[in-house]
């Protein structure tokens, strides 16, 4: 009677092994890009202690996506990354952010630089992932708000993003017109 | 320092004296051993009785959870609770791989120890089983955590419950089945209607992607769809299967719950028309307890039905102070499927068999009538014409009254003392209510507290005799 469970706790095992090697590898050697971030207010206060990150290329119009006249909402678009003109000081010393320089809804050629992926929602809104910053207890990071940081992106040869730091500027952003 | 010794001493105590009384006798064999002394039946059918009981009756600890089952319930919750905290604590200086090695390493300490505590005490295995249920949830946390993973708010839980739902099938105790199906409903019901409405409202600037299993007023998706019914099949089945005897049809009120919010929520059939609404809750909610009464279910199965209806009928007893006609805007669709829920709870109602709601003819033709009339009545808030919606509430108060009247003659002539008992309270809170419900003024209230209050005082003094006198008729009609 309790092979069943052996074979649960198995696969259990086995689950959380295989996704936790994925993560593990998936993003080694990759690319790497810094991304302004946008304020964001109110922050997510049932959620826990993560700081709540927006990008300006969260929305599409802005930057210049077309999808379309239905919206192309649930569907996968790429965004084609390139350094921006101006540097930002941060705490770790200046930093030239990365800007969305192109749009598909086809996947890209292999060595056609940086691209990202997102998940096209209602309203145009654009969601890669990387929306989210989880930040210790005791982590002067809990208390800064999305614009008051650059994100340091890694993006692996699936277009997979994923956050690996957030910087404090020294002078923060302000707020971005909608 | 004193109070800590005498619960020491009260526990030893208590510890002594239950060791001192052995095993808790069975009641079965009691029974049987008196029915042998009375001359009733024969040793030898005393033991083949037990020996039948023995092998055919479900061992008490499936059938239902005792004292150490229920502390073992909370023990393993609060376990969870804790191991939750700690993971949100977010321990920064550890990596990814000491991260993941540690929680494979306590996901298969605990799965283990729960294997080869299942048999054993409840104290133990109980807490482990609900360990190992949650482990996988707070696995997801931590490394969405880990490796900042930011994504579909109800995709975690689909996973951790699809992960989780062959333990509760293999559990040899109802209480894991229990929660995960608890858990399935919570998140059908919070990716449905709940997490998309609460992150609009909080603001949150749309940060998180819209969940999978959204029910949005512009139509949802096929997955959302096919996820939402996968997960109603879910709870069915796995009621049926695995809950507890008495608790296996609340998928019933589960489903009914669910096409009620599928009406009111913002999805393409919403209905805003407070009419309408009221059409929907009382039709549904009669489908419900048709549908529990022809299956014979328990008390436990039929409560909550109940309970709605009455609550809303006396809801709608207030009615009577609206000054304009309800109005509001209603999908032609959401519209759709109050008709039809409206004419299948009258079909369902006239075609249940009459000796599902009592054994005599004549009352369960009235038991019948009192389920029609709400809905009746309902329809009348649907016109522009006030006398009528006032007609609708003063006809709500009368059916509550006859309700109750009915349920106190009714469980005396079946002998039934719970009727007896819920009609006296509906009786009591329906004249309480009117009674405080008229009154405008200081001057009015005070005076009618104090004739209220003494008219309430002879009713309680009436109606406890009558209710004495009933209840004493119950006990004097021989077997």
């Amino acid at each position: 009677m309790t092979t069943p469970l052996r074979i649960l706790l198995a696969a259990h095992l086995l689950f959380f092994g295989a996704w936790g090697g994925q993560l593990l590898t998936s993003h080694r050697d990759v690319a790497v890009v810094w991304l302004a971030t946008e304020p964001v207010d109110p922050r997510d206060l049932l959620s826990g202690h993560y700081v709540a990150l927006r990008y300006p290329m969260t929305t599409a119009t802005r930057i210049g996506c077309d999808l379309g006249s239905d919206g192309f909402v649930g569907g996968m678009v790429f965004v084609r990354l390139e350094a921006g003109a101006d540097a930002i000081q941060t705490a770790e010393g200046y930093v030239v952010p990365s800007e969305a320089a192109g749009c598909s809804t086809t996947p890209p050629l292999p060595g056609s630089g940086t691209w990202i992926a997102g998940r096209v929602d209602t309203g145009g809104v654009i969601t890669y992932g990387i929306e989210r910053m989880f930040v210790g207890e005791n982590d002067p990071l809990r208390q800064a708000t999305s614009g008051s940081v650059v994100a340091k992106v890694a993006v692996n040869d699936n277009y997979e993003g994923r956050l690996l730091a957030l910087v404090t500027k020294h002078t923060p952003t302000a707020p971005a017109a909608e | 320092m004193v109070e800590v010794l005498l619960v020491i001493l009260a526990v030893v105590y208590f510890a002594r004296r239950a060791r001192g009384h052995g095993p808790a006798k069975d009641p079965l064999a009691s029974l049987l051993s008196g029915a042998e002394t009375a001359g009733i039946i024969t040793a030898a059918q005393r033991d083949q009785l037990l020996a039948y009981a023995s092998q055919h009756a479900p061992p008490a600890s499936a059938a239902r959870l005792g004292g150490a089952a229920w502390l073992g319930v909370f023990a393993g919750l609060f376990v969870v609770a804790g191991v939750s905290l700690l993971i949100a604590r977010n321990w920064q200086e550890f990596g990814p791989m000491l991260r993941v090695g540690a929680f494979l390493a306590t996901l298969l300490v605990v799965g283990e120890a729960a294997i080869r505590m299942r048999e054993r005490s409840y104290g133990v295995s109980v807490p482990l089983e609900l360990l190992w249920f949650f482990l996988p949830l707070l696995g997801i946390g931590l490394y969405a955590q880990t490796f900042q993973l930011t994504g579909d708010p109800m995709q975690p839980f689909l996973v951790w419950l699809a992960l989780t739902a062959a333990l509760a099938w293999l559990s040899p105790r109802p209480v894991v089945a229990a929660v995960h199906t608890f858990a399935m409903t919570a998140v059908l019901f919070a990716g449905n209607f709940v997490v998309d409405a609460a992150s609009a409202i909080l603001g949150n600037g749309r940060l998180a992607p819209r969940s999978m299993l959204v029910i949005p007023e512009g139509g949802a998706t096929p997955l959302a769809w096919g996820l939402s019914f996968a997960l109603l099949a879910a709870i069915a089945v796995q009621s049926l299967r695995l809950l507890p005897r008495s608790h296996r049809h609340h998928f019933i009120g589960v489903a009914a719950a669910w096409v009620f919010c599928l009406l009111v929520a913002p999805t393409p059939f919403h209905v805003a028309h407070p009419a309408w609404i009221i059409l929907a809750a009382l039709a549904l909610v009669t489908i419900g307890m048709v549908a529990t009464t022809w299956l014979d279910t328990s008390v436990e199965e039929r409560a909550p039905g109940m309970t709605m209806w009455l609550g809303i009928i006396y809801a709608l007893t207030f009615t009577w102070h609206m000054r304009d006609p309800a109005s509001g805007a209603a999908s032609g669709t959401g519209v759709a499927i109050i008709e039809i829920a409206f004419v299948a709870a009258i079909v369902a109602t006239l075609l249940l068999p009459n000796q599902r709601l009592s054994p005599q003819p004549a009352w369960a033709l009235g038991m019948k009538a009192a389920l029609v009339v709400p809905l009746v009545l309902a329809t009348l808030y649907l016109g522009d014409d006030m006398y009528l919606v006032w007609l609708a509430a003063v006809g709500m108060n009368l059916v509550l009254l006859v309700v109750a009247v009915g349920a106190m003659w009714h469980g005396s002539l079946v002998h039934e003392p719970a009727q007896v008992n819920l009609g006296v309270l509906v009786l009591v809170a329906l004249l309480i209510t009117r009674f405080l419900d008229v009154f405008g003024s200081m001057l009015q209230s005070g005076i009618g507290f104090i004739v209220a209050g003494l008219l309430l005082a002879a009713l309680s003094w009436a109606l406890e005799r009558m209710r004495r006198r009933l209840l004493a008729g119950v006990r004097e009609v021989p077997a």
